[in-house]
């Protein structure tokens, strides 16, 4: 009998867990930051038009990275921290 | 001697094979068997590093991870390393996870991967191969170093097809990029020029596009061997990052005849890897990675009047970057490192193409064996 050892890291630490979920997106103002990455826009744009349709969103700010490699710009965060209440972004293809 | 409890899962197996079949079914391989990892094998290797297992190596936030020495030493058992090896493995890990290395950029569609050159007196203790046959497969440090950073990220980062890594052609450096600089010529090795004494031992890692380009270089001049570099390297993928020239020993004999340093060879590529506007059209190249180009008053991707005379240079800043330059890229380091190594006879030389435009090579020194610190 031999006893071998389990090589991966296991889960994430958790350590960088999900915002906190508003209760609605009524009178809320949503942000989004497309990577740049081609169609991303389309999707994004039509999983707006959805969410419009169920929840009265006061606003949506739209904003792109400059480049879709780096993390996104501090003014580009400070915007959406001081004006979004939640923040659509991710990578895409 | 490090003395701290292992704290991996511990999995029975009737046998050897049975042990092997295991890391096949639960996808903890690369396709290749591994050397099934037992504690008495992983403790040798944490004694050849003077590493507690919880010895904190690096984070890749990303992943929201934590690599210890313990998962190493692991890992390298795995791939059939030598626990001599593991000084090398500890700096090569601290590379790509420290933040200028920028762990993101793996899952990118261009296969990135680093290669691993090790400089310094341990290259040639630990007999890592710098000559014939560089990239291999050759030696036991090369190719199972190259391994244990392979199935490193492999269990530890999720960077596989079914993980994060979504590169469309994938990356043999994965398996032979682990190699050492010949340091037997005039010429200082690559960490010195970096500023590292020449006694020390070092591991630098470039994220790189996959595959060598091997380039004809029949000339016997400095210029002319250049030459042929320029031509190729201003005619692939014309991002700007820190490339890789490797020199065989026969041709830098040649440069150092002519009493040209490293340094001249540098900067007779970045002076000189350019294409003109019209190629860059022609080839659909222009304004493709630039910043919304269409935004830009004399844009246009067809040929006009005066675009083969206009220049683009490949590393040096200048006017038309907007239009070919990823603004990360521009964000970068830029340069041309001169390695020597491959076999001596022979009139190819190579170079790397880096993924430069979200990542910058990092070098770190190998330590040796430490008293333990957790």
């Amino acid at each position: 009998m031999l006893k071998v050892l389990n090589p991966t890291a296991g889960p994430a630490r958790g350590t960088s867990g999900l915002a906190p979920r508003p209760d609605t997106l009524d009178a809320k103002t949503v942000g989004v930051i497309w990577n740049g990455r081609a169609y991303g826009n389309l999707i994004i744009s039509e999983a707006l038009d959805l969410l419009k349709q169920r929840h009265r969103i006061r606003e949506v700010l739209f904003r792109e990275k400059p480049f879709l490699g780096n993390v996104a710009p501090e003014p580009l965060l400070d915007e959406m921290a001081a004006k979004a209440h939640v923040v659509i972004t991710g990578v895409g293809d | 001697m490090p003395q701290k409890p292992l704290s991996a899962e511990q999995l029975d197996a009737e046998d050897l094979y049975e042990a092997i079949e295991l890391y096949y079914e639960r996808g903890w391989t690369d396709g290749l068997p591994v050397v099934p990892p037992t504690e008495q094998r992983v403790r040798l290797f944490l004694d050849a590093a003077g590493l507690e297992a919880d010895h904190v190596l690096g984070e890749i936030p990303e992943r929201d991870r934590v690599i210890t020495a313990e998962l190493l030493a692991i890992n390298a058992a795995m791939a059939g390393c030598l626990p001599a090896y593991m000084p090398v493995l500890v700096a090569a890990t601290e590379a790509i996870t420290d933040p200028a290395y920028k762990f993101n950029h793996m899952a990118s569609l261009g296969s990135p991967w680093p290669i691993f050159i090790v400089n310094g007196p341990i290259s040639r203790e630990l007999q890592f191969n710098s000559g014939l046959y560089l990239f291999g497969p050759a030696t036991r440090a090369n190719a199972t170093c190259a391994r244990a950073m392979s199935l490193l990220l492999w269990n530890c980062a999720e960077a596989k097809p079914d993980g994060i890594q979504r590169g469309q052609w994938g990356n043999p450096f994965r398996a032979v990029g682990f190699i050492a600089e010949d340091e037997s010529t005039a010429w200082p090795p690559l960490h010195v020029i970096l500023g590292h004494a020449p006694e020390s031992s070092t591991v630098t890692a470039i994220s790189a596009y996959p595959g060598l380009h091997q380039l004809h270089c029949p000339r016997s001049t400095p210029e002319g061997l250049l030459d042929t570099v320029v031509d190729a390297i201003s005619t692939d993928e014309f991002f700007r990052g820190t490339y890789t020239l490797f020199v065989s020993p026969q041709h830098a004999a040649v440069f150092l005849a002519h009493d040209w340093t490293k340094r001249h060879v540098r900067d007779y590529l970045w002076e000189r890897c350019r294409r003109s506007v019209a190629d860059l059209k022609r080839r659909g190249n222009w304004g493709v990675m630039a910043d919304k180009p269409e935004g830009l008053a004399d844009f246009s991707r067809d040929v006009q009047m005066g675009d083969e005379q206009r220049m683009v240079y490949l590393f040096k800043p200048n006017e038309y970057d907007r239009f070919m330059q990823a603004p990360g890229a521009l964000e970068r380091s830029a340069d041309i490192y001169v390695v020597v190594g491959g076999g001596n006879a022979g009139i190819r030389m190579a170079y790397v193409v880096p993924y430069g435009v979200s990542t910058d090579p990092v070098t770190k020194t190998v330590r040796p064996t430490r008293t333990p610190t957790s």
